[in-house]
C-alpha cells in the first residue's frame, strides 16, 4: 500500500431499523498510527468495525484504505486483520492452527516456509504467554486464553492493511493487561499500516492511541491525541469516560454579586472556584451573560486539596471512604449533598467520618447545564491556544 | 458478626495441594481481602470457609468455635457472588426479602429490615423495579441486601466488582467499604484485583502457590513489601527489579547490575539494610520514586542521598492522563520504568536523566526473595 493512506472514513452512517447505529463518522487513520476507539457500550463501536471489514454495509458513507476506495469489495479482498470480539476460533483447530490459519489461505501463495511460519505464530504466542498453550483446542482454554488465542491469529498478519482489534484484552486479568496493552501497541506502532483500537476502557484508549476517537450515541463526540482528550474534554458525556477516576461533575448555577462571580450547588452549597479558572470562563463566555448561569463543573480528582477546616477559604466536607493505593489514596467526601472524589498524595491521615475542608485547585472545566459542551478549561494556557466560545444559553 | 480465624488449614485436591498451612485471623468488624493469581488458593480457602469444600486439614473457627465440620447453612454465612446470582422476575425489595420468607421471619420484622437496607443501600429508586432492567452496580448492591438481611455472622464478598465498569467499579467499591465501615460487618474478600483489595479491605492476605506470601495493611504491604513476589504483585506499574552486585570502594557503593551502575554515597548502605550478607541483592525501585530529568547533561548535582544521574533515552511512553508511564532505556541497556506526573513533555527517542533517593530503593535476597530492608536508614 501506498506510504501516505491509510485509512479514510467519510460520513458513515448505518442504521438497523429505527435505531441508527452511526451518524455521519469521519475518522482517518495514518499509516503507522493506532486511532483507540471508545465509548459506553451500544455506541457503535463494533458496529464501525464491521463496516471497515465489509461484514455490514453502511447506508451511506466513503471507506477509503491505502488510497482506493473499498465499500464495494468483498470482506476477503480487503486484507483487514480482524480480531472479534467474540474472537470467532474454530473450534477444531489448535490454538497454533487457529493462529496460523490467516496465512494458509488457499489460493494465496504465503512467502512463509513452515519453519517460519512456526517460528512467527511461535514467537507472538509466546509474546501473549500462552506459548504451552499451542496445542490446545478453544474448548480446553480460559475466557482469556481464547481471548489471546484470537488475538494471535490476528497480530501474525504482519502485511495486513489495516490491523482492528475490537476489545483485544477486556477478558484479561489487570496485570496481564497493563503490561499486553505495550506491547501490543509497540508491534502495531512498528508496522506502515494503520490500526484501530476498541475498547469501552477510556484509560486503555489514553495508553493506547496516538489518538483517540470517542463514540458516544453512534457519533465521534471527540477525535484528538490523549492530552487532548484529557485535559479538554468536549463534553460532560466525554469527561464520564475518561480518568481514573472521572472527572467530577457538579451542577451549579453561576451568580455575580458585587463584580465576583460565585456558583452555587443545587443544594445551596457555595463554591470556592479559583479566581483564574472563573476569570477564563468569563472571557470565553462574556460577563453579560453570567447571572443565572446553569453549568457543570468539572474537576479532576487530582486538583482536590484535602485541609484542615480551621483553614480559610475552604468548604467543609465529610470523609465517606479512604482508599490507600500507596502512591495516592482515593478519597470520597462529601460536598453537600454531593460526592466527589480527590486523589492525592497526601490524605493527611483523614478517616471515614472525619470532617474536613476542601479546596479546587488548577483546572476546573466549564460544561453548558443545557447541551453538555465544554465551555472552557483551565488548560489552554498551557496548551497555548486560548479558546473563546460564543455560549448563548448561559 | 463473629472474629473468624483459620489456624493451619490445607486443602490438598489428590496430589495438588491448593492451599499451604495457612494462618490468618479477620477480627470482628473488619474485612480481610485475599488477593492473588488464578490458582494461588484464595478461592479454595472461601469455599472452605463457606463450607461447600471440605477443610483436608487444619481447623477454621468462628469466635474460637470450630466451624469446620458444620453444614453449609449452619454456619449463618452469606455470599455475594460476581454475577449477582439475583431472581431477574423479582423486584429489588423482594428480592432482597427473599431469605427471611424461606425463614418464615413476621412480615413485620422483615419490611422493617428491608426498609433499613433499601435506605442503606440508596435503592430507593429501585425499591420496585425487576431487577433486569437495572444497572450492574445496582444489582450488585441489591445482592448485598440479600446477603445482609439475615444478619449473618460473617459476609464473603466473591470478586464481587469483577462484572461492573470503570465508574460503577469505583463508586461501587468505596459504597463497600463505607457500608462495610458503618454496618461494622466481618468480611473476607477474594480478589485478583489489586485495586479492589486496597480500596475495601483493612488488611489484605497476599497468596502465590497456596503459600500465604504476607498479610498486611494497603500500605504496609505497598511501602514494605515482604518479599518478591509482593513487591511485583502490589503496584502498577510494578516495581522494576534488579539482580545486582554490591561493591563498595572507599566513599561509594556501587549497585551493579549488567552495564547499570547505580551509584550512592557509601554511608547509606548500612542504614535499614540489616540482614545483608552477601555481595549480591535483588533490589526493587517504584516507577514513581525514579526520578526523571528532560536531557542530558542539565540535571543539577546529586543530592547527597540520591543516587548520581544515569543518561537514558525515552524508549516508549504510555499516558495515562494523572501520569505518564515512561520506558526508558539507560545507555548500558538497561530497562528502568517511571511513573512521571501527565500529560509530560516527553516524547519516545527524547534524552533523560534518572536517579533515585536512596530511602526507596528496597532489598531483597536474590536466593530467598525476602526482604531485607532499605537503603539510607529510612527505616
Amino acid at each position: 500500500m501506498s506510504r501516505h493512506d491509510g485509512l479514510t472514513l467519510t460520513g458513515i452512517s448505518k442504521a438497523y431499523g429505527d435505531i441508527q447505529a452511526l451518524s455521519d463518522v469521519n475518522l482517518d487513520v495514518a499509516p503507522g498510527e493506532v486511532v483507540a476507539v471508545t465509548g459506553p457500550s451500544g455506541a457503535g463501536k463494533s458496529t464501525l468495525c464491521k463496516c471497515i471489514a465489509g461484514l455490514e454495509r453502511p447506508d451511506g458513507g466513503g471507506i477509503s484504505l491505502g488510497g482506493r476506495e473499498i465499500a464495494g469489495d468483498p470482506p476477503g479482498k480487503r486484507g483487514i486483520a480482524f480480531l472479534f470480539e467474540s474472537y470467532a476460533l474454530y473450534p477444531h483447530k489448535t490454538v497454533f492452527e487457529n493462529a496460523a490459519s490467516p496465512l494458509r489461505v488457499p489460493g494465496r501463495s504465503s512467502s512463509l516456509s513452515g519453519a517460519e511460519l512456526a517460528d512467527r505464530i511461535g514467537r507472538e504466542l509466546d509474546k501473549l504467554a500462552i506459548g504451552h498453550l499451542a496445542d490446545r483446542l478453544p474448548s480446553e482454554l480460559s475466557g482469556g486464553q481464547k481471548q489471546r488465542a484470537a488475538l494471535a491469529r490476528a497480530l501474525v498478519q504482519d502485511s495486513a492493511a489495516i490491523t482492528m482489534l475490537d476489545e483485544p484484552i477486556s477478558h484479561l486479568d489487570a496485570k496481564l493487561r497493563h503490561r499486553l496493552r505495550g506491547e501490543i501497541k509497540r508491534e502495531l506502532m512498528a508496522r506502515d499500516a494503520p490500526a484501530i483500537w476498541v475498547t469501552p476502557d477510556g484509560l486503555e484508549a489514553l495508553s493506547v492511541g496516538d489518538r483517540v476517537a470517542v463514540l458516544i450515541g453512534g457519533k465521534i463526540a471527540q477525535f484528538g491525541t490523549p492530552r487532548e482528550i484529557w485535559e479538554n474534554p468536549a463534553s460532560v458525556d466525554v469527561a464520564r469516560l475518561i480518568g481514573d477516576p472521572p472527572m467530577n461533575l457538579l451542577s451549579a448555577r453561576l451568580r455575580e454579586n458585587d463584580g465576583q462571580v460565585t456558583a452555587e450547588l443545587d443544594d445551596g452549597m457555595r463554591l470556592l472556584l479559583p479566581p483564574e479558572s472563573v476569570e477564563r470562563l468569563v472571557a470565553a463566555a462574556g460577563k453579560e451573560s453570567l447571572p443565572d448561569g446553569a453549568v457543570t463543573i468539572g474537576v479532576k480528582p487530582r486538583d482536590i486539596r484535602i485541609i484542615r477546616l480551621e483553614d480559610i477559604d475552604v468548604m467543609t466536607s465529610e470523609v465517606v471512604s479512604l482508599e490507600p493505593f500507596g502512591k495516592h489514596s482515593l478519597v470520597t467526601l462529601s460536598l453537600g449533598q454531593s460526592v466527589v472524589r480527590a486523589k492525592t498524595r497526601d490524605d493527611m491521615g483523614v478517616k471515614a467520618g472525619e470532617r474536613v475542608g476542601l479546596s479546587f485547585a488548577g483546572s476546573i472545566t466549564f460544561f453548558e447545564a443545557k447541551t453538555g459542551n465544554r465551555i472552557v478549561t483551565g488548560w489552554e494556557e498551557q496548551g497555548g491556544e486560548t479558546e473563546r466560545r460564543a455560549v448563548p444559553a448561559l | 458478626m463473629a472474629t473468624v480465624d483459620f489456624n493451619r488449614i490445607w486443602k490438598r485436591y489428590g496430589d495438588v495441594e491448593a492451599v499451604r498451612d495457612v494462618s490468618l485471623n479477620c477480627p470482628q468488624g473488619e474485612m480481610l481481602a485475599l488477593l492473588g493469581p488464578s490458582g494461588c488458593g484464595k478461592s479454595s480457602i472461601l469455599k472452605m470457609v463457606a463450607g461447600v469444600e471440605e477443610v483436608s486439614e487444619g481447623e477454621i473457627t468462628f469466635d474460637g468455635k470450630p466451624v469446620s465440620h458444620l453444614q453449609p447453612g449452619a454456619r449463618n454465612i452469606t455470599m455475594v457472588f460476581e454475577d449477582y446470582a439475583l431472581y431477574p422476575h423479582m423486584t429489588a425489595a423482594e428480592n432482597i426479602a427473599f431469605p427471611l420468607k424461606v425463614r418464615g421471619v413476621p412480615k413485620r420484622e422483615a419490611a422493617k429490615r428491608i426498609e433499613g437496607l433499601i435506605e442503606m443501600l440508596a435503592l430507593g429508586d429501585a425499591r420496585d423495579q425487576r431487577v433486569s432492567g437495572l444497572s450492574g452496580g445496582a444489582q450488585q448492591r441489591i445482592s448485598i441486601g440479600r446477603a445482609l438481611v439475615r444478619d449473618p455472622e460473617l459476609v464473603l464478598f466473591d470478586e464481587p466488582l469483577s462484572h461492573l465498569d470503570g465508574d460503577q467499579k469505583v463508586q461501587l467499591r468505596s459504597e463497600i467499604k463505607r457500608l462495610q465501615q458503618t454496618a461494622n460487618l466481618t468480611s473476607i474478600l477474594v480478589t485478583h484485583d489489586q485495586s479492589e483489595a486496597i480500596a475495601m479491605a483493612d488488611r489484605v492476605a497476599v497468596m502465590n502457590n497456596g503459600v500465604l506470601q504476607q498479610v498486611g495493611s494497603p500500605h504496609d504491604l505497598y511501602e514494605t513489601p515482604g518479599n518478591l513476589f509482593v513487591a511485583n504483585f502490589i503496584g502498577e506499574p510494578p516495581m522494576n527489579l534488579y539482580e545486582v552486585t554490591i561493591q563498595q570502594t572507599g566513599e561509594r557503593v556501587i549497585l551493579q547490575h549488567g552495564g547499570l551502575a547505580i551509584d550512592f554515597d557509601a554511608g547509606l548502605l548500612s542504614g535499614a539494610v540489616s540482614a545483608l550478607t552477601s555481595n549480591t541483592a535483588t533490589i526493587g525501585i517504584r516507577p514513581e520514586d525514579v526520578m526523571v530529568m528532560t536531557g542530558h547533561g542539565t540535571a543539577q548535582a546529586t543530592h547527597g542521598n540520591a543516587a548520581a544521574w544515569v543518561k537514558a533515552r525515552v524508549d516508549y511512553i504510555e499516558p495515562r492522563g494523572d501520569s505518564d508511564v515512561l520506558t526508558l532505556k539507560t545507555d548500558a541497556g538497561a530497562v528502568v520504568v517511571a511513573e512521571v506526573d501527565g500529560p509530560s513533555e516527553f516524547a519516545i527517542g527524547d534524552a533523560a536523566e534518572i536517579s533515585v533517593a536512596a530511602g526507596k530503593v528496597h532489598f531483597f535476597s536474590t536466593e530467598t526473595g525476602n526482604a531485607l530492608g532499605r537503603m539510607g536508614g529510612a527505616a
